[in-house]
C-alpha cells in the first residue's frame, strides 16, 4: 500500500439487536434510532432509518479492503490493518522507485553508477497508452536498475534503487 | 457489444474475435460465436490483420466492423479487407491512409477551403522545428500525425521545453501508433472542441448529424460530451455544418465519421482532425436524433442508400455522456486496474449505459481504462444535465477506484451547468480537486456488522476477514467491534 490513503473516521460500537436471513436490526453508537436492515442479493441491503430507506452495496477485496457504496459514495475501509506499515517506508525520499501501477517500461533513463538529482526522471513507464516519468525523488547514485525497456512490470515492483548522497556533500559551490 | 446487438436487430450474425485474457468477456459472449486470436500480448493479437481475416474467411464473412479502436483507422487493415472481397465497415483504405495521416488530412483540408490552424511538419529535422515553431507562435501543440484522442500529444511553452516534449511525443507516437511522425500547431485558447457527425453513402450522399461539444478534457482525454454543442448562434453552427461535408466530399467519405473543429474565443473555428470511424462519444448524437449509428453502418455497408436509412434527421432535446474510468483520483488520476467485484449499472428513463464488462470481470492494464459510458438524454440540457447527476450517483462501482467522484463534481460545476465551457476548464477549476474521502456514515457501519456477521454464518469461511471469533457468535446477538484505522 503505498499512496493509498483510506481514512475511517473512528468507528463507533455497533450492536446487532436481532439477526436472521431476512433482516437484522442494528444499534450504531449509543444513538437511540436503531436502524433496520433487509438483506436482498448478495452484498446488496436496505437499509431504514428514521429518516427514510437507502440502499448499501458493500463487497471484500481478497486483500481483506471492504468496499461499501451509500447515496453515491463509496468508502474504502481496511478494518484489519494492524500489519504492513513496512512498505510504507520505500517511498520518496528512500531512493526505491516502485511502480505505482501495473504497467509497461518506456525507457529507462539510467544507469548503475549514475549520479541523479532529486528531480530527475529514472524510468518512463507506460499503462493504457499514457506515459508517466518517475523521478528519483532522492539525490545520489543509482545502485540498481531491475529492469529494461519493454519489459511489464506489476505494482509495487521495485524498479531502480538510488543510494541517497551522504549528507553535507558538497553539492553547489 | 454495441456492434453484435446493432446487427442482431437487422438479423446479421456475427462472428467476434478476441485476444485470451478476454476469452470470456461482454463482447464475446455478445456475438453468435466467437475465435481466439494469438498474439504475444493482447494488443498483439487485436492487431493481428492476417490473423483476424483467416477467421473471417473460415467463417465466410461478409463483413468487418472494426470497432473503435485497434484497427478502426488502419488503412492497411481496410485494403486487406478489399483483397479479400470482405467488406470493411467505414470509409476506404485511401480516405483513412490520407486521414490517418494528419499531415495530409491538413493539406487535403486546405485545399477544400476548410479553415485549419496555424501549423508546421517536421520534415526537415529536429533543428528547423525550432525556428518554425517560433515562427507559429507559442504555445505550441505537438501532435503525433498518426495520433487521435490527446494520444503522443504536448503543449510546448517555450522553445528550450521542445526538444524533450519532442521526443517524448515521438516515442509515446512510436509506441501507440507505430509512427513516430508529429508536427506542430498552434494553441487556440481559450477554444472549445465541437465535432460535426457525418456520414455518407456509397451512392455518394453525405450529411450531417449536427454538432457534439467534447471540451471538458483532462490532459487532452475526453471525460464528458454533450449534444448538441451549446450556446452557438445558428450561423456558426451551419457554418460548421457546411464545413464538415466539404471535408467529407473532399475524401469522397462512406460510412460514419467525425469531423473535429476547435472553436476560438471569437466563434471562428478550425480544422482539427476527421476521424474516419465511430466515436466513442457517438451515442449523444444517437440519442438527440433517435438513429442507431452502428445499424446505420452495417445497412450503409450492404449498399443502402442514406435516404432510405435515415429518411427523416431531426435532432430534439440534448444528451451527455460521462466516461467511467478505471484510474484513481486520489492518486493523480493513475490507470487503477482490478477487480470489478460489483458493478451496478443505473437505470430510468433517459439513461443508457454502454459498456463492455459486468460484475467479476477484472480491468486489465493492458487497455484503456474506460469501464462504462453513462448517457442521459433530455428535453433540454438542464434536465440532460439533472439525469446525469442521478444516473453517477446511482452506479454502483466496487473493488476498483474510478473517476465517479470527478465526474460528479464536474456535473455539478456552476460553469458547466450554466453553459458552455472551454477546453481549460478542468485544467483551471479542477486544478486542486481533491478526491473527496467522505466519512463513514452510521449506516455503513451497520451494513458491514451486519454484512460480516452473516456471511460467518454461512460458512463462507475465510472471506470474513481474519478477526472474526467464535466468542462473537454473530448469531447470538451481541456486541461486534469495529476498530477504525486512525489516520497517520
Amino acid at each position: 500500500m503505498s499512496s493509498h490513503e483510506i481514512q475511517n473516521r473512528e468507528a463507533p460500537a455497533v450492536q446487532i439487536l436481532e439477526l436472521t436471513q431476512n433482516r437484522a436490526v442494528v444499534r450504531v453508537g449509543d444513538e437511540e434510532s436503531d436502524f433496520t436492515l433487509i438483506p436482498r442479493e448478495e452484498g446488496v441491503y436496505d437499509v431504514q432509518t428514521p429518516t427514510g430507506w437507502s440502499r448499501l452495496y458493500v463487497t471484500r477485496t481478497e486483500r481483506g479492503i471492504w468496499w461499501v457504496h451509500h447515496d453515491g459514495k463509496v468508502y474504502e475501509i481496511d478494518k484489519s490493518r494492524h500489519s504492513s506499515e513496512d512498505s510504507d517506508a520505500s517511498d520518496d525520499a528512500s531512493g526505491k522507485i516502485r511502480a505505482p501501477t501495473p504497467a509497461k517500461v518506456a525507457a529507462v533513463l539510467v544507469a548503475v553508477g549514475a549520479e541523479v538529482g532529486e528531480d530527475d526522471s529514472v524510468v518512463v513507464l507506460e499503462a493504457m497508452k499514457t506515459e508517466q516519468s518517475l523521478t528519483a525523488g532522492v539525490r545520489g547514485t543509482v545502485t540498481e536498475v531491475n529492469v529494461e525497456e519493454g519489459q511489464q512490470v506489476a505494482m509495487d515492483e521495485l524498479l531502480v534503487v538510488v543510494e541517497p548522497a551522504s549528507d553535507g556533500a558538497e553539492d553547489d559551490l | 457489444v454495441r456492434i453484435a446487438r446493432a446487427a442482431e436487430t437487422l438479423g446479421i450474425e456475427t462472428v467476434g474475435v478476441y485476444a485470451f485474457p478476454d476469452n470470456a468477456s461482454l463482447h464475446v459472449t455478445s456475438c453468435s460465436r466467437a475465435e481466439p486470436l494469438e498474439g504475444d500480448t493482447p494488443s498483439q493479437a487485436y492487431l493481428d490483420i492476417q490473423g483476424i481475416l483467416e477467421v473471417a474467411e473460415r467463417n465466410n464473412c461478409d463483413a468487418i466492423h472494426p470497432g473503435y479502436g485497434f484497427l478502426s483507422e488502419n488503412p492497411s487493415f481496410a485494403a486487406a479487407c478489399a483483397d479479400k472481397g470482405i467488406i470493411f465497415v467505414g470509409p476506404t483504405a485511401d480516405t483513412i491512409s490520407s486521414m490517418g495521416k494528419k499531415i495530409e488530412a491538413r493539406a487535403l483540408m486546405e485545399k477544400a477551403q476548410v479553415p485549419v490552424i496555424p501549423g508546421a511538419t517536421l520534415d526537415e529535422g529536429v533543428g528547423s522545428l525550432e525556428t518554425k515553431a517560433a515562427e507559429v507562435g507559442f504555445p505550441v501543440l505537438i501532435k503525433a500525425s498518426a495520433g487521435g484522442g490527446g494520444k503522443g500529444m504536448r503543449r510546448v511553452d517555450a522553445p528550450e521545453e521542445l526538444r524533450a516534449a519532442l521526443e517524448g511525443a515521438q516515442r509515446e507516437a512510436q509506441g501507440s501508433f507505430g509512427d513516430s511522425t508529429i508536427y506542430l500547431e498552434r494553441l487556440i485558447s481559450p477554444a472549445r472542441h465541437v465535432e460535426v457527425q457525418i456520414i455518407g453513402d456509397t451512392h455518394g450522399d453525405v450529411r450531417h448529424l449536427g454538432t457534439r461539444d467534447c471540451s471538458v478534457q483532462r490532459r487532452y482525454q475526453k471525460v464528458v460530451e454533450e449534444a448538441p454543442a451549446p450556446g452557438l448562434p445558428v450561423q456558426v453552427t451551419d457554418a460548421l455544418h457546411e464545413a464538415a461535408l466539404k471535408a467529407a466530399r473532399a475524401v469522397d467519405y462512406v460510412g460514419a465519421g467525425t469531423v473535429e473543429f476547435i472553436v476560438g474565443p471569437n466563434l471562428d473555428f478550425y480544422f482539427l482532425e476527421m476521424n474516419t470511424r465511430l466515436q466513442v462519444e457517438h451515442p449523444v448524437t444517437e440519442e438527440i436524433y433517435g438513429i442507431d449509428l452502428v445499424q446505420t453502418q452495417l445497412r450503409i455497408a450492404m449498399g443502402e442508400k442514406l435516404a432510405e436509412i435515415l429518411p427523416h434527421t431531426t435532432a430534439r432535446g440534448a444528451s451527455f455522456e460521462c466516461r467511467i474510468y478505471a484510474e484513481d483520483p486520489s492518486n493523480n488520476f493513475l490507470p487503477a486496474p482490478g477487480p470489478l467485484l460489483k458493478f451496478i449499472a443505473p437505470e430510468g428513463p433517459g439513461i443508457r449505459v454502454d459498456t463492455g464488462v459486468r460484475s467479476g470481470d477484472e480491468i486489465t492494464p493492458y487497455f484503456d481504462p474506460m469501464i462504462a459510458k453513462i448517457v442521459t438524454y433530455g428535453s433540454d440540457r438542464t434536465s440532460a444535465l439533472a439525469r446525469m447527476e442521478i444516473a453517477l450517483k446511482q452506479t454502483v462501482i466496487l473493488g476498483t477506484r474510478t473517476n465517479l467522484s470527478f465526474l460528479s463534481d464536474i456535473i455539478a460545476h456552476a460553469d458547466f451547468q450554466e453553459e458552455a465551457v472551454d477546453t481549460g476548464f478542468l485544467a483551471r477549476e479542477f486544478e486542486d480537486w481533491a478526491h473527496p474521502e467522505p466519512e463513514e456514515t452510521n449506516e455503513v457501519f451497520a451494513v458491514l456488522a451486519v454484512h460480516e456477521a452473516l456471511w460467518n454464518r454461512s460458512g463462507i469461511a475465510g472471506v470474513a476477514g481474519g478477526d472474526a471469533t467464535d466468542t462473537n457468535s454473530p448469531w447470538r446477538p451481541g456486541a461486534v467491534s469495529l476498530t477504525g484505522r486512525g489516520s497517520k
